[in-house]
């Protein structure tokens, strides 16, 4: 049999392997990234907010701790240095009342115990006062002079504590009076400063800024900006819990505690811490690392659907582009995808399907050059026919008729092949008739036997034999043969004249066992013959097997010839029972 | 054309690694602590003018918290040598950069005058502050003159006309006499025992106490006429009851100002500081101001203060920062109106506000001002301080004997004071 050349594959639909390819490519890319990235990022915020969240309560809750904390340790340096101003003034009273220091005389010696005190103590102002809390004429003490009636202008009194006060200079100071003896009932006032400094030597202790209130006012901070209004005022009420203001460019936190002896003190003091806010910077933080997080994670998400589109977007993509060549026709183009996952499995059964496929089409192809050669030996045999007809017509029929009418115009000329005797003549031109028509029944019975369109196959066969010159059995089954399609029965006949005529020409055969059977919709015809046999495997079919088999295949049936040399030989040719119902899945 | 497993995997590793970086750096975000500076100034020093310039630096600074710490200065070299001793030290000091270089307490900055500062911009009794050896040792701060101030009124109560920039020690002897009233509650004068102060008196009568060579070794005077005539005229002031005497031995300049302001004392001579006392406490008082006394060829006493960094600070560069931040020209006004603390930087005084009368004659006087360098040698200082002290009392020791002593005790510690600075002082930095 001739190879057939697979036919060349056709370009591919550009709408499979190129811009519909990168449709379904991308949107699926896109499917994934977004998912990814929406995913994340809505996970990273709900988890970004609840962190925060309770991170800003544990804070609110801790915050609240240091500040009461950092506001006590205020309170009691307040505190302090009132007990310490007392203590101090109430020790110099004692030493002036002693020393009768009052007295302009020992001026020298009081100015130098006030300044001692001072040294000591560092306090800021202490003088000596009249009965009625105003300088004396000329003043006496050191630090600011206070003029004119300090028990007037403030709410100060000669008591056992010390009272935050404001000053002749519009400052403000924690002061405490304290009577000395004598007919004048002088006072003595020693005071410490509500400002700046105290502020930073708060500070030092609490290392956080100091708001020092007073009317109203700051008075005395560590802030740089020094603000006159008290940072978190709300409706002229000072925060005790820590109360988020802005200050110096930053969020903050301040809280107060008030600091006097009374609550209705006019001077109002208070002491206020300023924390950093921890939430700030942290809120800052998170939303930095929200910002950071979501560019991460869109980086993450778009490498991920890129890992993905890796992994299995891309192996899909490949398969259908695969499948778009052989759809087109490339049935050589190969499904690559070795994975043990489900699409190595998808890509191993498309190449699986691939392969059967190509299979299938080579054998149409095989096929179909067999038919175009079968076709070209029926037309080959059809010709060599014609001429073997026209050959006996021509040698034959056609001589004889030559004869006939040389015979009957020697009649006519009373010459004819009995001489003179008419009788003879007509008997010969009659014999030369009959052998004429008889060169004509043989002639017809050799292209088509009317038994076997009147009678059947079975009929035409055992006529066919019983003209043979050898042995030959003859069976079939079903016993009652049925008469098929005319043409099968034509096929099968001129097969059988065709495989008997072999067997008397070149096997040398002395029998022949012809068989038909008829069984599953199939035609089964067998000769087998006892001659000499022949090669199988070493000759390839030529002339009248070459015949036999395209006749065999013009109908889809199968042609199998057995034979041994010497083992003589069996021809098998199956037809199906009617024509045009070869099944495919039969002829493989 | 897409790329390779190899890519996918560095790909990712970039990715896994990115994500691990921007964890740490957020989680790091927070994480600053504030740099302390810790200060320490003498304790008339923490005003306004220099808490605003505490804030101020602290907001051109984010990360910097600076902590005042305050004392007298007579404590100032016990505190730091303490800190340095402890391993802890502050990071600034403000006195004496010579005095303190010549403990061994100071480190050199003169790599740092280089790149942030010019000499010749400032007062060359300034930098005297703050050299020691030829070395700069801080940054100077202020400077003064001490000058002598007088109650107006009392010169008219007396009949007295001002006293002249001309006044000759007698003359002001006369002056001290008329001034004070026979029971002795008003007197010319309130002397302290203050080395700062006496020192002025002897500049004034063309004396001195130390003399220092580039070398850094001293050579002291304490028993030398002009010295010794000095205190015993303060000594007869005080045994005339024409000068109030210290109360004791740890009677300060204050005591002196106080007397002066509260109208006992008529005159009074110290630095320009006490005029800003005057003005800003509303203390009601007339006085003016004029040159000290002097003998021909004397002077006074300068005064003033310096900042330097106690060996052991581990922030010499911000603290030479601050230091400068200080000595800005804006907070040097602001000092000298509201603390009476004169500019350092020649160019300063032509603000208009340097016109003022007053403080022209502290000028005038700052020409012939010297630093007291005895405070840069502690044993010879303390020797001094008791024979003044022993002089300065109502029939109090006789001057020349008790100089003589603080002499001879001075000489024979001296190996000790030059000793100290080597002894103390770790390698200066380059």
């Amino acid at each position: 049999m001739t190879d057939v050349d697979p036919p060349a594959p056709a370009p591919a639909p550009v709408a499979v392997r190129g811009a519909g390819a990168v449709r379904v490519r991308t949107s699926i890319l896109y499917k994934v990234v977004g998912v990814l990235v929406v995913t994340l990022v809505v996970s990273s915020i709900v988890t970004a907010f609840i962190a925060s969240r309770l991170t800003s309560n544990a804070l609110d809750g801790q915050t609240d701790g240091i500040a009461n904390s950092q506001l006590n340790v205020l309170s009691q340096a307040f505190d302090s240095r009132g007990l310490q101003l007392v203590a101090t003034m109430r020790n110099l009273a004692d030493t002036v009342n002693n020393g009768g220091l009052v007295d302009p005389a020992q001026r020298v010696t009081l100015i130098a115990e006030m300044n001692q005190a001072k040294a000591n103590f560092d306090i800021n102002i202490i003088r000596l006062l009249d009965r009625n809390g105003a300088e004396l004429v000329p003043p006496v003490g050191i630090g600011t002079p206070l003029g004119e009636s300090i028990f007037t202008r403030s709410s100060l009194v000669v008591e056992p504590a010390s009272r935050l006060i404001e000053a002749s200079d519009k400052t403000y100071v924690q002061a405490v009076a304290v009577p000395l003896g004598g007919p004048d009932r002088p006072v003595l006032l020693g005071a410490y400063r509500f400002d700046d400094v105290f502020a930073f030597n708060l500070r030092n202790q609490i290392l956080d800024d100091v708001l020092l209130v007073a009317a109203g006012d700051v008075v005395g901070t560590t802030l740089s900006g020094h603000p006159s209004v008290p940072p978190g005022r709300k409706d002229g009420v000072l925060p005790t819990k820590p109360t988020v203001v802005r200050l110096e460019g930053r969020g903050s936190l301040v809280a107060y505690v008030r600091v006097g002896l009374n609550a209705d003190d006019p001077v109002g003091g208070a002491l206020g811490v300023v924390l950093t806010n921890p939430i700030g910077p942290l809120q800052r933080s998170l939303d930095d690392t929200r910002l950071l997080g979501s560019v991460l994670l869109t980086l993450v998400a778009l490498g991920l659907g890129w890992v993905l589109f890796r992994a299995l977007i891309r192996p899909l993509v490949l398969l259908a582009d695969t499948a778009g060549r052989v759809a087109g026709g490339d049935a050589d183009a190969t499904f690559v995808g070795g994975g043990n996952d489900e699409i190595g499995m998808l890509a191993r059964s498309l190449e699986h399907m691939r392969l059967e496929l190509k299979s299938r089409l080579d054998l149409i192809a095989r096929q179909a050059a067999d038919l175009q050669e079968s076709s070209q030996r029926i037309v080959a045999a059809e010709d060599e026919e014609r001429q073997r007809l026209a050959r006996d017509l021509h040698d034959g029929i056609q001589q004889q008729l030559v004869v006939l009418r040389m015979q009957v115009g020697m009649l006519q000329d009373g010459i004819g092949p009995g001489g003179d005797d008419p009788v003879r003549a007509y008997d010969a031109v009659g014999g030369e008739l009959d052998g004429v028509i008889e060169a004509l029944r043989e002639v017809t019975h050799n292209l088509y036997p009317s038994i076997l369109v009147d009678r059947g196959l079975t009929a035409a066969l055992h006529s066919y034999v019983g003209r043979l010159p050898l042995s030959t059995n003859v069976s079939w089954q079903p016993e009652d043969f049925p008469r098929l399609a005319p043409e099968i029965e034509s096929g099968a006949y001129f097969l059988l004249g065709e495989a008997v005529t072999n067997a008397l020409k070149h096997a040398r055969a002395t029998r022949i066992d012809i068989a038909l059977r008829l069984a599953d919709g199939w035609l089964e015809v067998t000769i087998a013959d006892d001659g000499v046999g022949f090669d199988v495997d070493q000759s390839r079919p030529r002339g009248g097997l070459l015949h036999m088999e395209d006749r065999v295949r013009s109908f889809g049936g199968e042609l199998t010839i057995s034979s041994v040399p010497g083992g003589g030989t069996s021809v098998v040719a199956t037809f199906p029972e009617r024509v045009g119902v070869v099944d495919a899945a039969t002829t493989g | 054309m897409l790329p390779n497993v190899a890519s996918v995997r560095r790909l990712s590793v970039a990715l896994f690694a990115l994500a691990l970086v921007a964890a740490g750096c957020g989680s790091s975000a927070s994480d600053s602590s504030p740099t302390t500076l810790r200060v320490l100034m003498t304790d008339d020093w923490v005003t306004a003018p220099f808490l605003d310039a505490v804030r101020d630096f602290e907001m051109a600074h984010p990360g910097v918290r600076i902590v005042v710490e305050k004392g007298p200065i007579r404590l100032q070299t016990d505190t730091v040598r303490a800190g340095i001793s402890a391993g802890s030290p502050p990071d600034v000091v403000q006195g004496h950069a010579f005095s303190a270089a010549s403990q061994g307490l100071a480190q050199r900055v003169g790599d740092l005058w280089q790149s942030h500062l010019a000499s010749d911009e400032f007062f060359p009794g300034a930098i005297e502050d703050v050299t020691w050896n030829g070395e700069k040792y801080g940054v100077p701060l202020d400077t003064n003159a001490m000058v002598l101030m007088y109650n107006v009124d009392h010169f008219r109560q007396a009949g007295l006309p001002d006293p002249q920039p001309s006044m000759s020690m007698e003359d002001f002897a006369r002056t001290a006499a008329a001034l004070s009233t026979p029971d002795g509650s008003r007197r010319g004068l309130a002397i302290p025992t203050s080395g700062w102060w006496t020192y002025g008196w002897i500049k004034a009568n063309g004396g001195e106490v130390v003399q220092v060579g580039a070398d850094g070794k001293a050579s002291f005077t304490l028993d030398a006429p002009p010295v010794v005539s000095a205190l015993g005229f303060l000594a007869g002031l005080i045994n005339a009851k024409e000068a109030f005497p210290p109360r004791g031995s740890d009677s300060h300049s204050e005591d002196a100002f106080a007397l002066f302001a509260s109208g006992v004392a008529s005159m009074h001579t110290s630095g320009s500081w006490d005029i800003a006392a005057i003005r800003n406490n509303g203390i009601p008082i007339t006085y003016g101001t004029t040159l000290m006394p002097t003998v021909l060829g004397g002077g006074t006493a300068m005064g003033g203060s310096s900042t330097w960094i106690p060996v052991g600070s581990e922030h010499r560069e911000l603290a030479f920062e601050f230091m400068t931040h200080l000595v800005s020209d804006r907070y040097a006004i602001r000092f000298a109106k509201e603390e009476g603390r004169l500019p350092v930087r020649q160019r300063v005084f032509d603000d208009p506000y340097f016109q003022d009368r007053d403080l022209q004659v502290f000028l005038e006087q700052l020409k012939t001002a010297h630093p007291q360098l005895l405070s840069a040698f502690p044993a010879a200082s303390a020797d001094y301080n008791v024979a003044i002290d022993s002089i300065l009392r109502v029939n109090g020791r006789d001057p020349a004997t008790a100089l003589h002593e603080a002499q001879a005790h001075a000489e024979a510690e001296l190996v000790d004071d030059v000793g100290a600075p080597t002894s103390l002082a770790p390698a200066p930095p380059p």
